[in-house]
């Protein structure tokens, strides 16, 4: 009796489920998908619900594999978070691939690998790939069933990707902020994935830690290369794009590759905020720039975790190293 | 009246979901059961023998025992049950039903300003009472505390759901409570007594503000109504701000902490000088049909108190000795009363949630939740490996198993589970050590 999960205290649950926690971010993640659909037809929708479908199968099949429960909401939200960070003209061919590389990365390396980060990475390999933007309000020329060699005729510029004022194209910041510009499926409008943002706060769901260091690690960065000639414009530019809150309030708040204490996630989005507008200002592709600084992050998400938790109550003395050892190996066995 | 801080983290349980199984507030007799079963785990031979008739409130041990144990009726020795090696567990008495008390039982009739600390201690040790849930002896604690108590502590909080004996307690006896307190202020010698309420039901508040008026003895504390505020460290950590080391426990650091129903046992070892043969439970949950709060007589059998509430609706999928965040499950209702039991709570198959055998997504609510501080996630993960060094490197220690990090997980891993094992493990292991 005693010696039975089945049996042991406590014997109620507060009700919260992995089921609930994915719905969350459907519904966090709807509006910027409502607006992507009127701004670029069925194709982002086609292309999350194609990429979601890979990304449960794969799961299935891994826990199946493994002979460990499947997590299928949370590989679906893996899924649905990917294809958000894609643009609107990519190969179809690609997204089993990117939905695989996702699962994958959550499911061996438990989050260490940015799932959705090293979900993306890959489709570098295939050309232009994660360039291929198009024009907004382009319906006809954008179908569900388009091809891709049509894409690169198609692909336009992102304004977020090209830095010196001159280059700039005629859009204003605020624009950019509403969502009338090119950018991925997910973040066009900065203002809707705040919105969807809001709502994940308030369900509790992520906490504001992540994404108030993400940005607040943004600006901090731009302020201080600014001395090295760059605009002071180009930080309102890049704050109100949407790719920088759709890392802020989803990618950089996916659970398995974000700390889970408080301090430790405060760290985690400043990291990532700073590292994102380096690669910028290092001249980096502005959706590349987002998830290179993720997947970096990433790898530090369980050091973070023991370096800024907080002392044990009743320790009243730290021991770090001790608990660095826990996180290492263990190589008796 | 104060308000204390609370902790960080802890839980709110919703608990007008659970209001419907809870019980009146009015506590009952239960009517006297005609066999009681008394646990009796010690290494003395008893002092009764198969076929003595015994009174009620008769010692059934060797008089110098730590913990005494008493005759919870009077009538006849029916049985003395062995275990395999020898050793008397439990003795069964045959209840004549007259409820006469032994010539011993005389109430206290000196002065209490007259009385001396070790007078107070022999009575309360002689009157063996235990703390409720954890089920020390109170008089070893007392014992313990003598002479060192910097801060007193009457813990009368209650914060898990359907669980009310201790609000019934101190609404309908509100005295016995605060004399028992003064009790024990005299014993152990210190200024004042600090008595903790939580904030969730006024009418207790109001009681006892009633009974204590401006008596500067007595301090009313009033804390947040979140689980685990019963905890006997976070609730020395609410009171004093002092956060007690993990290797020592709070009487060692002068900081003693009673129950509620200890005071008023207390109380009622000197008024009438009945030692603790009866306890009050909460009989709850959805599968009883009149949940009640019950006056047992020590050993009753778990099955006569489920027939005198009206016994059961459906099949109890789960009987749980305790509350249901920490409370343990129960195989059937074979079970007998003992003094640290709290509450018995019958659940039907609506609320057993299946458990999921899921691994961690680290959403990190454990960690948010744990009013020790401790990442559950990670502690449990290498208490799950059996990792002994590397779980008390993550706070194995700091553990209360209050329970709040499995509540609040959506992924259903069993933190509590896993980390009870390994705590299991880690004592025997210091067990073999010092035997060496």
């Amino acid at each position: 009796m005693k010696n039975s999960p089945e049996f042991s205290s406590p014997h109620i649950r507060s009700g919260n489920s992995e089921l609930l926690v994915s719905l969350d971010f459907l519904i966090a993640a709807l509006p910027a998908i409502i607006w992507s659909a009127i701004a670029y037809g069925a194709r982002p929708i086609a292309i999350i619900v194609v990429t979601m479908l890979f990304a449960i199968l794969f799961e299935y099949l891994f826990s199946l594999l493994l002979h460990k429960a499947p997590h299928l909401p949370i590989a679906a939200v893996v899924g649905m978070l990917t294809a958000l960070f894609m643009p609107a003209g990519i190969a179809y061919w690609l997204l089993p691939l990117a939905a695989l590389v996702g699962v994958a990365a959550r499911r061996f390396t438990g989050g260490i690998l940015h799932p959705i980060a090293s979900a993306l990475l890959p489709l570098f390999f295939f050309g232009s790939q994660m360039t291929a933007h198009t024009a907004i309000f382009e319906k006809l020329k954008l179908g569900v069933f388009s091809y891709a060699d049509k894409m690169d005729e198609l692909a336009v510029k992102l304004p977020v990707s090209v830095l010196l004022p001159e280059n700039s194209p005629n859009i204003t910041a605020f624009d950019v902020f509403l969502g009338n510009s090119p950018e991925s499926i997910g973040g066009m409008s900065a203002i809707l994935l705040t919105l969807g943002g809001v709502y994940l706060l308030a369900r509790r769901v992520i906490s504001w830690q992540i994404p108030v260091g993400f940005i607040a690690g943004a600006s901090l960065i731009w302020f201080l290369l600014m001395f090295d000639g760059a605009h002071y414009d180009y930080l309102i530019y890049h704050l109100c794009s949407g790719s920088i809150f759709l890392a802020a309030f989803f990618g950089a708040c996916e659970y398995s590759s974000s700390p889970t204490v408080p301090m430790g996630r405060l760290v985690h989005g400043v990291g990532c905020g700073m590292l994102t507008m380096l690669f910028r200002k290092l001249g980096m592709n502005a959706g590349m720039s987002v998830l290179l600084a993720m997947l970096i992050m990433s790898l530090f998400s369980r050091i973070l975790d023991m370096v800024t938790a907080e002392r044990y109550f009743g320790y009243h003395t730290q021991k770090l190293p001790e608990r660095f050892k826990a996180l290492l190996p263990d190589f008796k066995k | 009246m104060s308000n204390l801080n609370s902790f960080m983290g802890g839980v709110r349980i919703p608990a007008a979901e659970f209001q419907k199984h809870s019980p009146k507030l009015r506590a009952e007799k239960i009517s006297a059961p005609d066999f009681v079963e008394i646990a009796y785990a010690r290494t003395t031979k008893p002092t009764v023998s198969e076929g003595d008739s015994v009174f009620m409130g008769q010692l059934l041990c060797a008089a110098d025992d730590k913990n005494p144990i008493h005759s919870s009726v009077s009538g006849k020795v029916a049985r003395i049950k062995l275990d395999d090696e020898g050793n008397v567990t439990s003795i069964v008495i045959e209840n004549d039903k007259k409820d006469t008390p032994d010539p011993s039982v005389i109430p206290f009739s000196r002065k209490l300003t007259e009385t001396a600390p070790d007078e107070i201690l022999e009575i309360i040790r002689r009157s063996g009472i235990c703390e409720s849930g954890d089920g020390i002896s109170v008089a070893r604690r007392v014992e313990c505390a003598l002479g060192g108590t910097r801060r007193l502590i009457i813990n009368c909080t209650e914060c898990e759901p359907i669980i009310s004996a201790r609000h019934s307690l101190l609404l309908e006896h509100p005295a016995e409570v605060i004399n028992g307190a003064k009790i024990l202020l005299r014993a152990l010698e210190v200024r004042y007594v600090d008595i903790v309420v939580d904030n969730n039901d006024i009418a207790v508040i109001r009681r006892l503000e009633d009974v204590i008026g401006n008596n500067p003895l007595l301090r009313l504390r009033v804390t947040d109504n979140k689980y685990p505020q019963g905890d006997k460290r976070l609730i020395v950590n609410a009171v004093t701000g002092k956060e007690p080391p993990v290797r020592e426990t709070t009487s060692q650091l002068g900081y003693v902490v009673f129950t509620a129903e200890t005071a008023a046992a207390i109380f009622r070892a000197f008024s009438q000088g009945m030692p603790q043969i009866e306890k009050t439970v909460t009989i709850g949950g959805d599968c009883i049909n009149s949940p009640k709060v019950l006056t047992v007589p020590i050993g009753t059998p778990l099955s006569d108190i489920v027939a005198f509430c009206g016994g059961m609706k459906g099949e109890a999928k789960r009987i749980i000795c305790g509350g249901l965040m920490s409370g343990k499950a129960l195989p059937d209702c074979d079970y007998y009363v003992s003094k640290s039991d709290t509450a018995f709570i019958f659940l039907s198959e609506e609320y057993v949630k299946p458990k999921s055998t899921s691994e961690c997504i680290r959403c990190g609510s454990c960690v948010a939740k744990c009013p020790m501080h401790l990442m559950p996630l990670y502690l449990a993960k290498q208490s799950e490996k059996g990792n002994i060094k590397k779980a008390l490197a993550m706070g194995l220690r700091s553990c209360i198993e209050c329970g709040t990090c499995t509540y609040n997980c959506p992924a259903g891993v069993e933190h509590v589970y896993h980390i009870c094992n390994i705590k299991a493990a880690y004592n025997e292991e210091k067990a073999q050590e010092e035997n060496r």
